[in-house]
């Protein structure tokens, strides 16, 4: 009897060890599953209607005026001449501050990567595996099985990172709004 | 003494099994780029090159482009059929499995092999 009972519990420990040998995780739905991506995603968004918000009614003038000069007044080429250079700095200003927000996502995408791979170590350390796999690596995964497990990445993701800001530079928004002016 | 025979026996078994999840591997490189059947295609494809008929060339070098693609396509498929048929866990790529050291699991890349000849070996050389 007490055998028997040592070998169940013997057999349980073994197969558990062994079950977490293939650890994987699927990262396709990171920037819904990832607080601080989803937050990344939301925050560039406003970033950017931000910026078309800034430059739209400075840029819409400029164009309305430059049509009513070229309606009202076509032999006066120095106006539309400075006219159509005001339209041209306000969208390089719109350009360069796309770009500034860009090089900013990419940084926050970048923080995001470190501590996903922060989360892969730990998730192995705690599952005793050397390496977490992730899907792309795999041909086929059965639907179900137990060595899926993106919710603990994404849970320890979570924890370590729940929130990424951009870091936009200010003296480049600055020198934006003074030269888009 | 007996606990401790079926203690080594277990510690044994467990060893050489390495995980109570059935996992196979495949060697993902050659099936999309080492198979014998591509080298036929490119034969074909080669011969084809070589007619004299503009019109007919081009048909038969896309017909064989198309099998290729359809081969492609399709080993994913076949991997997919493999595993559920052996009611396996995981398919990995032999590189996934390299890096975790998982050297027992069993290769089934030329199962692989043998079904895209089954179906899609005869590359009919007059179809347009």
């Amino acid at each position: 009897m007490r055998t028997a009972f040592w070998l169940l519990l013997l057999l349980k420990f073994s197969a558990t060890a062994h079950a977490a040998e293939v650890v994987i995780v699927d990262l396709s739905d990171a920037y819904t599953r990832s607080q601080a991506l989803a937050g990344l995603l939301a925050e560039v968004d406003a970033e950017l209607q931000a910026i078309r918000a800034r430059h739209q009614p400075q840029l819409q003038a400029a164009r309305q005026q430059l049509q009513r000069v070229r309606r009202e007044q076509p032999e006066v080429r120095d106006a539309q001449l400075e006219l159509a250079r005001r339209i041209a700095r306000i969208e390089a200003a719109v350009e360069q501050e796309e770009e500034a927000l860009a090089a900013a996502n990419e940084r926050a995408i970048a923080q995001v990567d470190r501590a996903i791979a922060r989360a892969k170590r730990q998730l192995a350390q705690r599952l005793q595996v050397p390496v977490v796999l992730d899907i792309r690596e795999t041909h086929y995964l059965r639907p179900g099985c137990s060595c899926e497990r993106s919710g603990e990445l994404f849970a320890l993701l979570n924890e370590l990172l729940p929130r990424v800001s951009l870091q936009l530079d200010a003296a480049e928004r600055a020198a934006d709004a003074d030269s888009s002016g | 003494m007996r606990m401790l025979a079926l203690l080594l026996g277990l510690g044994l078994a467990s060893a050489g099994q390495g995980t109570n999840l059935l996992v196979l591997v495949v060697d993902g490189e050659r099936l999309e780029n080492g198979l014998s059947v591509y080298a036929e295609l490119d034969r074909q494809l080669e011969q084809a090159r070589a007619l004299a008929d503009l019109k007919l060339r081009q048909q038969r070098a896309l017909a064989l482009e198309l099998h290729r693609s359809e081969i492609l396509t399709a080993i994913p498929e076949l991997i997919h059929e493999i595993a559920e048929g052996e009611q396996a866990d995981v398919v990995l790529d032999v590189a996934a499995a390299r890096r975790i050291g998982l050297s027992s699991a069993r290769d089934i890349t030329a199962q692989v092999e043998a079904l895209v000849l089954q179906r899609f070996g005869a590359v009919d050389p007059e179809r347009p």
